[in-house]
């Protein structure tokens, strides 16, 4: 399975992509909107964990664009904003979302859910 | 003036001195004449001498002690009769004028009491005016609280969440029978949790406008919410005692947000009796009847009076809340459980909740005896 975590928070994906390689995910990572955009093209993801402000390109642009281009990648966003649940993030085409603070373990599930 | 005085006594004092003049000619000419008949009898004589005086003084007597008596007499009942007439008149006159006095006393009197009534219409209204003033203040203050935790949380769940990812890498790493280490972490983790349900409370702030409004049954409502906190006190010696009324009118509210508020409200309730006791639950509809607050036909009144309401009651025989903390157990962030006890924020969201469905929620409480929080619901007629 092929996971492509997004987010600016430069430590939070380390710790991330630590976390779910020892769980055996092994996961690619990006820090802006602008290097997703150019991974999401060159490789098929599976899932693609997005964080909604970041520079250059938002996570909803990038979501927006995915499902656009009808590629297959699921998408998920990460995001502190609690509104986004109900609203933006279905509008918008995410296929799942996640409140921050988030846990391993909820993002394990995800994966799962997937076939991960 | 002297003249006049003079006159005045002039023509009595001659009268007078004709009557005696006549009366001695009269009384000479009888006795000549007496003398001349020459009557033998000393009786027959006396007779005819008192006769003839009579005769002689009759006119005069008439005259002028008689007939003065008769017309002094008469112009005195006259005048009585004139005194008494007047006198009625007098008294009908009084007793109008009184009676004009008596109304125009009641008048003035209704008139007092109209303005006593006034006045405490006044004083009503000013209180009303406060106590709207206040809401105002506070319905504010929770707007401006929402816009900033929208903007706050967003930046505090990014480190947020370091911290727990960088938590949970420290678990892989930290060999487990490193305990003190492993509860270290495990502490910090919980803090996290802390911080972040602090954020979600501040989030229900900003989401008041947002309400999926159905009509709901408040007893089936309640009876979840119930559900939800019995687990809490199964070991606490603490009572539930539900005094629901059946068959009450169904309201238009958000189902999910009552069920928080009345959750809130147990456990509150709850957390004030440390010792145990009861929680009683009550339901009731009611007439809204004189104008209160919040209750009346002004543009920023929620209900009108006559208005069916439903009514929920949450009472506890807990340690009641101080006279000087009243006003302030709505406010953000006010609390007396201490650090770690509570954020400050559930009765506040609880009361913003009521708020957004134009209820009102009241609380009465007595030092050492409990609590009675009253939420007051727009029934479905």
């Amino acid at each position: 399975m092929k996971i492509l975590i997004v987010d600016d928070e430069k430590n939070f994906v380390y710790f991330v992509k630590e976390n779910l390689a020892h769980r055996g995910y092994p996961v690619d990572v990006a820090y802006d909107g602008k290097e997703a955009l150019e991974l999401i093209q060159s490789k098929s993801y599976d899932l693609v964990f997005l964080d909604i402000n970041m520079p250059e390109l938002t996570g909803l642009e990038l979501a927006k664009y995915v499902k656009e281009n009808k590629i297959k990648s699921k998408v998920i966003i990460v995001t502190g904003y609690e509104e986004i649940k109900e609203s933006l993030a279905k509008v918008l085409g995410a296929d799942e979302y996640l409140t921050k603070p988030v846990a391993i373990a909820d993002i394990e599930k995800i994966i799962k859910k997937y076939g991960g | 003036m002297k003249k006049m005085q003079i006159s005045n006594i002039v023509i009595p004092l001659r009268l007078f001195l004709f009557l005696l003049v006549s009366i001695f000619m009269a009384e000479f000419l009888i006795m000549l004449f007496l003398d001349y008949v020459r009557i033998p009898s000393k009786l027959a004589n006396s007779l005819l001498d008192s006769t003839l005086l009579v005769v002689i003084l009759y006119p005069i007597l008439y005259k002028f002690v008689f007939r003065n008596m008769m017309i002094t007499l008469k112009g005195r009942k006259y005048l009585n009769e004139r005194l008494s007439k007047i006198n009625e008149e007098l008294e009908a006159k009084i007793r109008v004028r009184t009676s004009n006095l008596v109304s125009t006393n009641q008048e003035l009197q209704e008139a007092i009491l109209g303005c006593r009534q006034t006045e405490t219409n006044l004083e009503k209204a000013y209180l009303q005016l406060k106590e709207t003033q206040n809401q105002l203040i506070q319905s504010e203050k929770l707007s401006a609280i929402g816009q900033l935790a929208s903007g706050v949380a967003h930046e505090v769940r990014n480190p947020l969440s370091i911290i727990l990812q960088g938590v949970e890498y420290l678990e892989i790493k930290i060999p487990p029978k490193e305990t003190p280490a492993r509860e270290a972490l495990s502490m910090i983790k919980d803090s996290v949790k802390r911080a972040d349900k602090i954020i979600s409370l501040l989030f229900d702030f900003s989401k008041a406008a947002r309400l999926n409004l159905m009509p709901e049954d408040i007893n089936s409502i309640l009876e979840s919410s119930i559900n939800l906190v019995e687990t809490k006190v199964k070991f606490m010696n603490i009572d539930i005692v539900k005094e629901t009324k059946k068959d009450i009118p169904k309201t238009m509210i958000d189902k999910n947000r009552m069920e928080q508020v009345f959750i809130n409200l147990l456990l509150n309730a709850i957390q004030a009796m440390p010792e145990g006791g009861k929680v009683i639950i009550r339901t009731y509809e009611k007439r809204l009847e004189a104008p209160a607050n919040r209750v009346g036909e002004r543009k920023e009144d929620y209900f009108k009076v006559g208005e069916k309401a439903v009514i929920v009651e949450i009472e506890d025989t807990g340690t009641g809340i101080p006279e000087e903390n009243l006003n302030k157990i709505f406010d953000p962030f006010f609390t007396t459980k201490g650090i770690g006890g509570g954020t400050g924020l559930g009765l506040s969201v609880s009361q913003s909740i009521i708020i957004m469905h134009k209820g009102l929620i009241d609380v009465t409480s007595q030092l050492g005896k409990g609590t009675r929080i009253t939420v007051t619901l727009h029934a479905i007629e």
